[in-house]
């Protein structure tokens, strides 16, 4: 029953995804473009934008703070640059023009990008479930400072989290990184719930969920980019030998195509991870939305056409939704683990030779 | 293109946002939780260990019952044989006494009629004297009463004294 249950709210959850995204274009337009709208899902924007009433845009304005060479500082809601309007000589730049999407400054007429640090609707979307993460994670911290472990055992969602946690911690943590796991654990457990919980709260299809952080280069690149360090910053001896001096002929360390190849191999392996994440998270978004524009495609085409094609779309549509779910859960799983490997090697011993 | 092209701020707000919630999760999140989680894993592992120890003396006690009762067992069966032993030996000793007093006794009274009958014997004796002794003064005083017979009795007594008399002297 309860499944049931969530295969239903799984299936009204994809509706309510279009009509969040489709509902503006279809008032205005006739025709609808799948392409804009799925790339106005999965990408940034300066305002959030969360339903679309009977043409009427429904979105929370959110500050632009951006830095120009001309003029300095400007912190400014972005609700006057809404529908291309321009405020103190700020504007978004329309499809087509270089820069699209982004805020352009206009000076003796030519179009130059200011430093952009508006607070937009991804960085509001991780502030969100950054603070929705530390609640649940302090939550059940608190419950450990309240109780005696050896005398009481989590129910509820501390004990459920309490399972996610062990079986990270174990599973994947124990395993690969090796004798100073406690070091690392810290840092690979709470990478594996910030990406879960970002993907989990990109499926959900009304706010405050809905977006694409994970499937976002930047959000990857940053996760990337802290376990680049973790790996290099506290690599040992044997690491660095390994990629300065490994152990092959030498003349293929005298001419360094060796170390060549693994001072690339560096930067592969998280440049590997940031390219999985965003482009498995990016897909997930861009087949519902697909997938669920059909229904609204097909709408022109007779009643039994769109009838017939809404619910092969419904069918596919919560096909995907649960493939979404695990995917969320693999990727930060796999997130995880490939960071656990590439620190557990960094911290390898000699081999007893 | 905008969307492999990472954006200037979002790296930096997700720079920030990101540390903040890995040093608050680091600090105050996790540690708790893993810790609280090891320690009673180990909890755990000692309570088994414990209750294995705990079984295995168990056992032990166990096996001293049954050697304890065993004992006992043997014990009183040794005890029953050696009480029986000692009131078969009881009733042979009573027996065996009872056997000799009897004996004594009889022994007893067998000498008191021996005792007796001598006695007996010897007063019919002395009153069979005492009339042999009152019949011979009869039929000597009814003999005497002549003198040439106490005359003749008296040398014949006489002789028979010498006679006793060199008799002693050869």
């Amino acid at each position: 029953m309860k499944r049931l249950f969530a295969i239903l709210l799984l299936c009204f959850s994809a509706t309510f995804l279009y009509a969040q995204h489709d509902a503006a274009p279809q008032g205005e337009e006739e025709n609808l473009n799948v392409t804009e709208l799925i790339f106005e899902h999965v990408g940034d924007a300066y305002d959030w934008h969360i339903i679309t009433v009977n043409g009427k845009h429904v979105s929370i304005p959110l500050p632009c703070i951006v830095y120009s060479r001309n003029s300095g500082w400007h912190v400014f809601s972005s609700h006057h640059l809404a529908h291309g309007h321009s405020y103190k000589g700020f504007r978004i730049a329309a499809e087509g023009e270089e820069y699209a999407g982004k805020i352009v400054e206009e000076c003796g007429g030519s179009v130059a990008r200011p430093l952009d640090l508006s607070m937009t609707k991804n960085v509001f979307g991780l502030l969100f479930n950054s603070a929705l993460l530390v609640i649940l994670v302090l939550g059940c911290a608190s419950w450990y400072r309240k109780h005696d472990a050896r005398k009481d055992v989590p129910g509820g969602f501390t004990g459920l989290f309490e399972m996610l946690v062990t079986m990270v911690e174990d599973d994947i943590i124990k395993d690969c990184v090796g004798k100073d796991y406690k070091r690392y654990s810290p840092y690979l457990l709470t990478a594996f719930f910030f990406i879960f919980i970002n993907n989990l709260m990109g499926i959900v299809p009304f706010f405050p969920g809905g977006l694409n952080i994970t499937g976002n280069i930047a959000v990857t690149m940053v996760l990337a980019l802290f376990t680049f360090f973790m790996v290099n910053l506290f690599g040992n001896r044997h690491y660095w030998k390994e990629i300065l001096w490994p152990d092959v002929p030498m003349f293929l360390k005298v001419i360094p195509l060796m170390p060549l190849i693994e001072i690339i191999g560096m930067f592969t392996k998280p440049f590997s991870l940031m390219v999985r994440l965003f482009a498995n998270i990016l897909a997930g978004h861009c087949m519902i939305l697909g997938v669920v524009s059909v229904i609204f495609l097909t709408a022109k085409m007779g009643v039994g056409m769109n009838a017939g094609l809404s619910v092969v779309s419904i069918c596919i549509g919560v096909f995907m939704d649960i493939l979404e779910l695990l995917v969320a859960f693999l990727q930060a799983y796999v997130f995880t683990m490939l960071s656990s490997v590439f620190i557990g090697l960094s911290r390898q011993e000699e081999h007893a030779e | 293109m905008s969307l492999i092209t990472p954006d200037f701020g979002l790296l930096v707000w997700m720079t920030l946002i990101f540390g903040i919630v890995f040093f608050i999760l680091a600090k105050f999140g996790f540690p708790a939780i893993t810790g609280m989680v090891n320690e009673r894993a180990a909890h755990i592992r000692q309570s088994l260990e414990d209750a294995k120890k705990a079984k295995e003396e168990l056992e032990g006690l166990q096996e001293t019952c049954r050697k304890m009762l065993d004992d006992t067992r043997k014990e009183q069966a040794a005890m029953l044989e050696q009480s029986k032993k000692a009131s078969q030996q009881m009733v042979e000793d009573a027996k065996a006494r009872a056997a000799s007093e009897a004996s004594q006794l009889i022994a007893l009274a067998r000498n008191q009629i021996e005792v007796e009958k001598r006695e007996a014997l010897n007063d019919v004796r002395n009153v069979v004297v005492d009339l042999a002794i009152a019949v011979s003064e009869k039929v000597l005083r009814e003999k005497l009463q002549k003198d040439e017979n106490q005359t003749a009795f008296v040398d014949k007594i006489l002789a028979e004294v010498e006679q006793s008399r060199k008799n002693c002297q050869i």
